[in-house]
């Protein structure tokens, strides 16, 4: 108890008949102090749970020079391709013309994933585990920064797309981007 | 019929044991919570949905504003083997380089390195706050990874040796941290010369999306 005994028999013997003293309570009331340590606790409970770091799985295809490049459906590809100040390119299908730009907004980025997405799903339907066929192969420029990558990697978990590849650039694109979306000479 | 007196009862309520387990578990947390140490390479990852949690052992290769790399092994008993294995591999690529017991102790302790190899014994004895004064200085040159003088390239081969003969583990736990401002070359350099030593999974470090720092 947070009262203490307090005896009423306290300075008797020097003065006789004197002043008698005020019996006062000595308990003190806890509920502030109950609500400051709660507060700190919660303070430091979300302070320590908000800084942390979190990984994210990277696979990529081992190194085989003499393994065949693998055959894909042109239908099925989408390209992105990261630039400077972040701009991202995206065309489909394997012939590098009328790259279009967009951005790393939710409205962006991921409605086109989502539209190619449905589009291979009713072109080809969905694989045996029933995730969508798309594939995309991101590419980026060397001056992209270390958080569009991030951001892409992101995004093709957001979208649930299960086969991606990060590749090195062509040159027929770098030249298509300066030239604002289609390359002169296409092959 | 008898007269029942409602007896008043107080409605103090003794807080004393309430303040007792609070103050107990605010001294708890705050003693268990880990202070950020001031890092001797400053880095601000870019935010994901990734949501798996970061192990404490794992080899980290960070790569700052400036596309530096940098090494830092999670476990210290590995620091020694793979410092070793490094200089047993490359006995003859990097020839007088002074390494005593006193560099391996030094070097068991140093959280993060980041210089040409030649540099090792020199970096080791210096304090962290110099090493955070080196760095800002932009006299720690990052660990070399150009094609002429990969040195990158050996120390993961050192890490894949030590981590096969410790521990069984073919793909070692790699983990590679960026600055969300760092140019892409620096990390698409990182990954290239893993990929060239046969490493082909490991892990990209972000913060929590949602929190803005």
């Amino acid at each position: 108890m947070a009262d203490i005994e307090s005896s009423s028999g306290g300075g008797h013997g020097k003065h006789k008949g004197g002043v008698r003293s005020k019996k006062m309570s000595t308990r003190v009331d806890l509920t502030p102090m109950v609500d400051l340590a709660f507060l700190l606790i919660s303070f430091f409970m979300l302070t320590t749970s908000l800084n942390k770091s979190v990984a994210m799985n990277l696979s990529m295809p081992k190194k085989d020079k003499d393994a065949p490049p693998t055959e894909v459906k042109e239908s099925k590809v989408l390209n992105l391709i990261a630039d400077k100040d972040d701009i991202l390119w995206y065309y489909p299908g394997t012939t590098v013309a009328g790259l279009k730009k967009v951005d790393y907004s939710p409205e962006g980025i991921r409605d086109v994933i989502l539209k190619k997405q449905k589009e291979v799903k009713t072109q080809h339907g969905l694989d045996e585990k029933g995730d969508s066929q798309l594939i995309v192969l991101i590419k980026m420029t060397d001056d992209a920064n270390y958080k569009n990558m991030v951001d892409i990697l992101d995004e093709m978990d957001i979208t649930k797309t299960k086969v991606y590849a990060i590749q090195d650039i062509h040159p027929l694109e770098i030249e298509a981007m300066a030239n604002g979306g289609n390359a002169k000479t296409s092959d | 019929m008898p007269k029942f007196k409602v007896k008043r009862s107080s409605t103090w309520v003794d807080m004393t044991a309430m303040c007792d387990v609070s103050f107990l578990l605010l001294s708890f947390f705050i003693l268990t919570a880990k202070f950020k140490p001031t890092e001797v390479v400053p880095i601000k990852s870019p935010t994901s949905r990734a949501s798996e949690e970061v192990k404490e052992d794992m080899v980290t290769f960070t790569v700052d504003a400036d596309g530096k790399t940098y090494m830092s092994i999670g476990k210290p008993e590995r620091k020694v083997q793979i410092l070793e294995k490094f200089f047993s591999l490359n006995k003859d690529k990097y020839p007088g380089i002074p390494i005593t017991d006193q560099t391996k102790k030094l070097f068991t302790k140093l959280e993060i390195f980041g210089t040409p190899v030649n540099q090792l014994p020199s970096v080791v004895t210096k304090s962290s706050t110099d090493l955070i004064e080196l760095q800002r200085s932009g006299e720690l040159k990052g660990i070399p990874t150009d094609s002429t003088d990969n040195q990158l390239g050996d120390w993961i081969m050192a890490i894949r040796y030590v981590y096969a003969e410790q521990e069984n583990n073919d793909q070692p736990p790699i983990a590679i941290k960026g600055d969300q401002e760092t140019n892409i070359k620096g990390v698409k350099r990182v990954i290239e010369i893993l990929k060239e030593k046969d490493v082909n999974k490991y892990k990209l470090i972000t913060t929590l999306e949602g929190k803005v720092d």
